[in-house]
């Protein structure tokens, strides 16, 4: 899903106005704030679990729920920011590895719990595989079946949530350098707000503008490709709801919603400013958009009941469709408007 | 089951290729279920000139993929862009291997493809599709074995999450029959080639895992081994393995080409941060370390970390590396790695010699240009969006 986009078309008459601030804007208006709000909710989820552990207490049960599933609404509003910090330094990978068709977290985390050796915590763990650092392996911890939310009584509970802790501060720290990296003063964020001719990434506002259509087309495409199509499966009999994300904390549809939300906030705070003839564009992205967190938030029950068959897998399925024409105009429509181009070849990279 | 050993030796020794030992039994097998069902549409021609035989054997020739009016298509082009054989194709095609004494080729479907394509360059057969074995699917790239009557194929062992080259019987009774496998040494094999020994295969093992439930979706981007392995045919193994530095490790080796030195040229794509700026170009001699080659900083800024198509030109010494990201051809010099000069072409790809020097470039907008490092581009086809050429222009050799 190398999603590659092409530079070029510069004879083209542009339909709409890049701002040329376009990359202030984005990082002012949506990716410092996505990214201090994920670290907040990360650090939240530590303290919570943190404490929690000290007593491992059932009416604290609902406490850790709630900060576990704000740091995955945090995290579904800049997972779709795959450049630059989220890529550097396998940040993307060590908060999040997913999908997994072959289970590798699963396999790691019970080895890791099953022995007595020491567990990783800080430097240590954010050395181990990627799979045992983020967080599908701290909802595994959480929710599985004989998981410390259900069990947190349970023999192994305090070597499980000595790990979850750990895990949870590796989220904080990844947070912690992400948001930094977008925050004031870091080179990085200096590159993507004011692109210059000497800067080592982004050139001028187009490449700016390039980098951020390629997030956003590729961000819906993972969306449909990714999280919904492999679960929904192509008939009733064939959906495979474990594919879903997140589906043990029955977090599947509100993540999905958390980053459909995200990416419009996103396009909002480029402020493209479309000619009075193609105003439609604008209108269309949004409103799929919008259609498409209103249908997942329509989704809350546990995924495995609502993609077997009924409203509920219609709605998956809408929200599939609705996902894919707003990228089918952002590629089709709006690239081109503004100067930015998808090749045959460019954009599938292979 | 293993691989169907008498039956490779047979083709191993009807091509010159003894082994050197007998031990090819650390070739683990896949299924190899007959795959010689007929094509849906048998002699699935069109267009101008398909159809038309009695060519002379010297007439040269092109093979590319394309997309044209919502049909996929495997294309024979003459030297001038004229179509001379269509092939209809089931799905979006890429490269081809190609068997230049039987003047025959396959197309091999653009990954994760689950179709080959089996056709004759002078269409006196109907095209025969090789459908992917079970659990196994293509990458898009293949080669035939000297004499052709074998065909290695790029393929992605799935479940498993690894690298193979699907072996298959290319004789005139094989029927294409998949005879085994071999390991390619890595993950994500894509393009491989023969070298001038006629025993070895380069392999160009992206390092990348993919399962095709999710496309090309990278599974494994913290964890990427990408590199350069050769494959002795007739022994069945890896023989030598190479990779790009640890700092490197997101570098995926895709492309390749030998020169006339018999060192091999190839291409990389970048999957790490775009403000890094690795050498996307590199050249390797048997026993020998990587070289790099980066071009002036502005050329690594245009190329986008990408590099889609690598071409030696005819006398195998100009090295021409396209990124359809930067719209970018790019020129080296095969003897020093000299950067020569760069020819733009929106979304240009494809890239293969001119019997005549420089190359010829196709886009994904329908463009085919001659061009070379030396003088002007001269368009043979305009970038009117007609059709959309993938990846891959492959030149027939001289039989």
């Amino acid at each position: 899903m190398l999603a590659c986009l092409l530079l070029g078309a510069p004879l083209l008459a542009r339909a709409a106005e890049l701002p040329p601030d376009l990359g202030q804007r984005l990082v002012q208006g949506y990716i410092a704030p996505a990214t201090q709000t994920l670290a907040r909710a990360a650090h939240g989820l530590h303290d919570e679990l943190r404490a929690w552990c000290a007593t491992r207490a059932p009416q604290g049960v609902p406490a850790v729920r709630a900060r576990f599933a704000e740091t995955v609404a945090a995290w579904s509003a800049v997972e779709f920011l795959r450049f630059g910090p989220l890529v550097a330094a396998n940040r993307y990978e060590r908060f999040s590895f997913w999908p997994d068709p072959r289970g590798v977290t699963l396999r790691q985390v019970q080895a890791l719990l099953a022995g007595d050796a020491p567990l990783p915590e800080g430097e240590a763990l954010a050395a181990q595989s990627v799979a045992v650092q983020g967080l599908p392996a701290l909802e595994y911890v959480l929710y599985s079946d004989t998981g410390l939310l259900a069990m947190p009584g349970g023999a192994a509970a305090a070597r499980a949530c000595a790990y979850a802790t750990a895990v949870a501060a590796n989220l904080a720290r990844l947070a912690d350098e992400l948001a930094g990296e977008w925050g004031g003063g870091s080179p990085h964020a200096r590159d993507f707000a004011q692109p210059s001719p000497g800067s080592p990434a982004y050139r001028d506002t187009r490449e700016v503008a390039a980098e951020a259509v390629k997030a956003l087309s590729t961000g819906l495409q993972f969306a449909r490709d990714a999280k919904i199509r492999p679960a929904l499966g192509a008939s009733p009999e064939k959906a495979a709801p474990r594919r879903a994300p997140y589906w043990r904390s029955g977090l599947s549809a509100s993540s999905m919603r958390a980053g459909v939300d995200g990416m419009l906030r996103f396009y909002n705070a480029a402020g493209l400013r479309f000619e009075a003839a193609q105003q439609g564009l604008d209108q269309t992205v949004r409103h799929e958009l919008e259609q498409a967190g209103g249908t997942l938030a329509e989704l809350d029950a546990p995924v495995a009941g609502t993609m077997a068959d009924g409203d509920g897998r219609r709605r998956w399925t809408l929200a599939a469709l609705l996902l894919g024409n707003a990228k089918d105009v952002i590629d089709q429509n709006v690239a081109p408007a503004i100067g930015v181009t998808l090749g045959f070849n460019a954009l599938d990279g292979d | 089951m293993g691989i169907e050993r008498r039956r490779v030796l047979a083709l191993l020794a009807a091509a010159g290729l003894a082994p050197l030992r007998t031990a090819a039994a650390d070739v683990s097998a896949a299924d190899a279920r007959t795959a010689d069902r007929p094509a849906a549409d048998a002699f699935a021609a069109g267009g101008p000139g398909a159809g038309l035989t009695g060519e002379p054997a010297h007439a040269v020739r092109y093979l590319a993929a394309r997309k044209r009016a919502g049909r996929h298509e495997a294309v024979v082009l003459d030297e001038s862009g004229g179509d001379r054989r269509v092939v209809a194709l089931p799905g979006r095609g890429h490269s081809f291997a190609i068997d230049p004494a039987r003047r025959r080729a396959v197309a091999f479907g653009r990954q994760p493809g689950f179709f080959a394509m089996a056709f004759d360059l002078d269409g006196r057969a109907a095209p025969a599709e090789l459908a992917a074995a079970e659990g196994r699917h293509f990458f898009g790239h293949g080669t035939y074995a000297p004499g052709g009557d074998l065909l290695f194929a790029t393929e992605n062992d799935y479940e498993a999450g690894r690298g193979v080259l699907g072996v298959y019987d290319a004789s005139p009774e094989g029927g294409y029959r998949r005879v085994g496998e071999i390991d390619s040494g890595g993950i994500g094999p894509h393009e491989a080639v023969l070298m001038p020994d006629g025993r070895t295969l380069c392999v160009a093992n992206g390092g990348i895992l993919t399962h095709p439930d999710y496309g090309k979706l990278e599974l494994n981007l913290d964890d990427m081994r990408p590199g350069l392995a050769y494959v002795d045919i007739a022994r069945a193994e890896v023989v030598e393995r190479v990779e790009p530095p640890p700092e490197f490790s997101r570098l995926s080796i895709r492309h390749l080409t030998v020169a006339a030195d018999g060192s091999v040229w190839f291409g990389c794509q970048y999957s790490g941060p775009a403000a890094d700026r690795p050498p996307l170009v590199g050249r390797h001699r048997r026993g020998r370390a990587i070289e790099w080659f980066a071009g002036p900083a502005d050329l690594r800024h245009a190329l986008r970390n990408y590099i889609g198509s690598v071409a030696a030109d005819a006398a195998g010494a100009v090295i021409a590396t396209s990124s359809p990201v930067g719209g970018r051809v790019a020129y080296w010099d095969a003897a020093d790695g000299r950067y020569l000069g760069s020819t733009p072409l929106p979304d240009g790809c494809g890239v293969a010699p001119h019997p005549a020097g420089g190359f010829l470039i196709d886009s994904g907008q329908g463009a085919l240009l001659r061009a070379g490092p030396a003088g002007q581009a001269r368009a043979l086809l305009p970038a009117d969006g007609r059709q959309a050429w993938d990846n891959h222009l492959r030149r027939v050799p001289e039989a």
